[in-house]
């Protein structure tokens, strides 16, 4: 099927049927990815932005996952700041990439603030979400057995919160991924974002596509690695799933 | 009533009659105002900015509309979204210059420079310019190179004001490559920046020169006029809608466009004031003290300072080949005008 969209794209560029200059063939965009390849600056620039997005994603997800696991388990907390993310989950959160700039500086520091920002949401949700979803029967168990604290936590909140916790890092993940490259693209000498701002500044799109490819890969890879992690977190999940 | 009455009568109301035929006959059913031809669309790439004055002199004062066209200003939240507007026909003039025009044109886009829109004049007042943050003492002639090497310049990589500091550190025999620069879109970022200290020098524009001065953040320390005087810093060019016309809207739009940077030349005039402040939404107190751009009152351009832009481009790594005037200067239109 994608070789076939690649074949018919290639035809109708090199054809004249469809414009070179905002759609160049697929084998310019080969040789260019290519060509990107033996650069060290796009080595830097892949590698940059993998930074940027783990140290968001750990950031926000690590804050959500806790936050979330103690809005699940302690419901005055769950009451307190339920209208609190409520109200502050829908704000689009490159729209406070400037203030982010003038409160963290013009370093690392702002753009992984938001990534984290962006990733946080996602994990509380669906963390909480997947301590809600505990059967109330494991709950009842625990406390006829005095299980409170540290072992609650390990012993029944973690495994009964963690298919959907794993969901949500999956989408802090990828949202993670898109506000990378767009806060590069707004303001970053480096990164992949930087470069598709550059290709478009100087209207070189096959350079811009040879980078959306790129992104596209690590997302893809990014993917596998997530499933790699349930299937290593999650073994009886996966284990149903292949009976299935 | 006796038969000469009625005989009156009759020949009176039948006069009457004839009277209302006749009138009838010469007026219209529905009086029509004196036909005029349509006037032509066009679509102009335009942003709210000083720079673009004389155009919307031109648009408020009906200088285009006494050409025959009906001009509508376009506007892009990007500069760089504008090109591919051009390219595709999608609006006819393009008035925001990037380094994109140039590789579009030597990949044999149908598009062309045609005239000046602004050049960096010395007078005392410059409209662009390099300014450095409070706390950075000294002037030009004090700085050395290696003062220079440790500071944070805020520029655009692929625009104009790279290519300024290029050649005004080449003076100190530094490369652009040896100083550390940060790009920030958001010209009041910029000038926050150079507040807080995360920039020591940055290239601004009107009306940003004045309030970054008014408000302490930073000071002019070189104006681009002095680094290159007499460089085309804005153009305007024609994408395939106007290069490939049949009528000559291209020369109409380029006359009405002259005697709108006719106008913008009498200076700050009441009526200059009230245009700009109506479109830039600036305070008119504001719009009085900035300094306004200048612009040649013939809109012929040097398009040899832009070749050498373009060479500079393909240094920096951001155009793949080097332009001669030729190769994008396109003079026809506004040599027509002259004749």
């Amino acid at each position: 099927m994608l070789l076939t969209v690649l074949a018919g794209w290639e035809i109708a560029t090199r054809s004249g049927w469809l414009s070179a200059l905002f759609f160049p063939p697929p084998t310019l965009i080969g040789v260019t990815l290519g060509r990107l390849a033996f650069t060290a600056a796009f080595w830097s620039a892949l590698g940059i932005t993998v930074v940027r997005l783990l140290a968001g994603v750990a950031l926000g997800a690590s804050s959500g996952l806790l936050l979330g696991w103690l809005m699940g388990a302690w419901r005055p907390v769950r009451l307190i700041l339920t209208p609190v993310v409520t109200a502050l989950h829908p704000l689009p959160k490159l729209a406070l990439f400037p203030l982010f700039l003038i409160l963290l500086g013009l370093g690392e520091a702002s753009k992984i603030a938001l990534v984290a920002l962006t990733a946080f949401f996602p994990m509380l949700l669906n963390t909480l979400a997947g301590v809600e979803q505990i059967e109330r029967t494991y709950w009842e168990v625990a406390a006829n057995y005095g299980v409170t604290g540290q072992r609650l936590l390990w012993r029944v909140i973690v495994p009964g919160s963690l298919p959907l916790a794993l969901v949500g890092l999956r989408l802090a993940v990828n949202s993670g991924l898109i506000l990378t490259v767009a806060v590069e693209m707004l303001a970053a000498q480096q990164g992949l974002g930087a470069q598709i701002w550059l290709a478009w500044q100087t209207l070189r799109l096959q350079e811009l596509y040879a980078v959306l490819v790129v992104i596209s890969g690590l997302g893809f890879a990014t993917h596998q690695l997530l499933n790699r992690l349930t299937w290593y977190l999650l073994p009886w999940q996966t284990q149903e799933n292949e009976h299935e | 009533m006796s038969k000469s009455v009625r005989g009156y009568q009759g020949r009176h109301f039948i006069v009457l009659l004839i009277l209302l035929l006749v009138s009838v006959s010469c007026t219209p059913v529905t009086a029509q105002p004196a036909t005029t031809a349509p006037l032509t669309a066009v679509r102009v790439t335009a942003v709210p900015y000083l720079s673009f004055a004389p155009l919307y002199i031109a648009q408020a004062e009906g200088y285009f509309a006494e050409q025959g066209l009906a001009v509508e200003f376009v506007r892009f939240q990007r500069n760089s979204d504008s090109l591919p507007a051009l390219l595709q026909g999608q609006v006819d003039v393009d008035a925001i210059f990037t380094i994109g025009l140039l590789n579009a044109i030597q990949q044999g886009q149908p598009a062309r420079v045609v005239a000046n829109k602004g050049v960096l004049t010395q007078n005392g007042c410059p409209a662009d310019a390099f300014v450095k943050r409070a706390g950075l003492a000294g002037t030009p002639s004090d700085f050395s190179a290696d003062t220079l090497r440790k500071l944070k310049f805020g520029v655009d990589p692929t625009w104009i004001d790279s290519y300024f500091l290029q050649q005004w550190l080449a003076q100190y025999g530094v490369d652009l490559s040896e100083v550390a620069t940060v790009y920030l879109p958001d010209p009041a970022a910029r000038v926050e920046a150079l507040r807080q200290g995360a920039l020591d020098i940055a290239f601004l524009s009107e009306p940003w020169i004045t309030r970054a001065q008014q408000s302490g953040a930073a000071t002019v320390l070189m104006p681009a006029a002095d680094i290159m005087p007499g460089y085309p810093l804005g153009i305007l060019s024609f994408g395939p809608n106007l290069l490939n016309a049949k009528d000559d809207r291209g020369q109409r739009f380029l006359r009405a466009y002259l005697q709108g940077i006719r106008q913008y030349n009498e200076g700050k005039t009441a009526r200059n004031v009230e245009i700009v402040t109506e479109f830039s939404k600036l305070d008119p107190d504001l719009v009085q003290a900035v300094c306004w751009p200048v612009f040649a009152a013939d809109g012929q351009l040097d398009a040899t300072a832009i070749a050498g832009y373009s060479a500079w481009a393909v240094h920096q790594g951001l155009a793949d080949q080097a332009l001669t005037p030729a190769e994008f200067w396109e003079p026809r239109y506004l040599n027509e005008l002259g004749k």
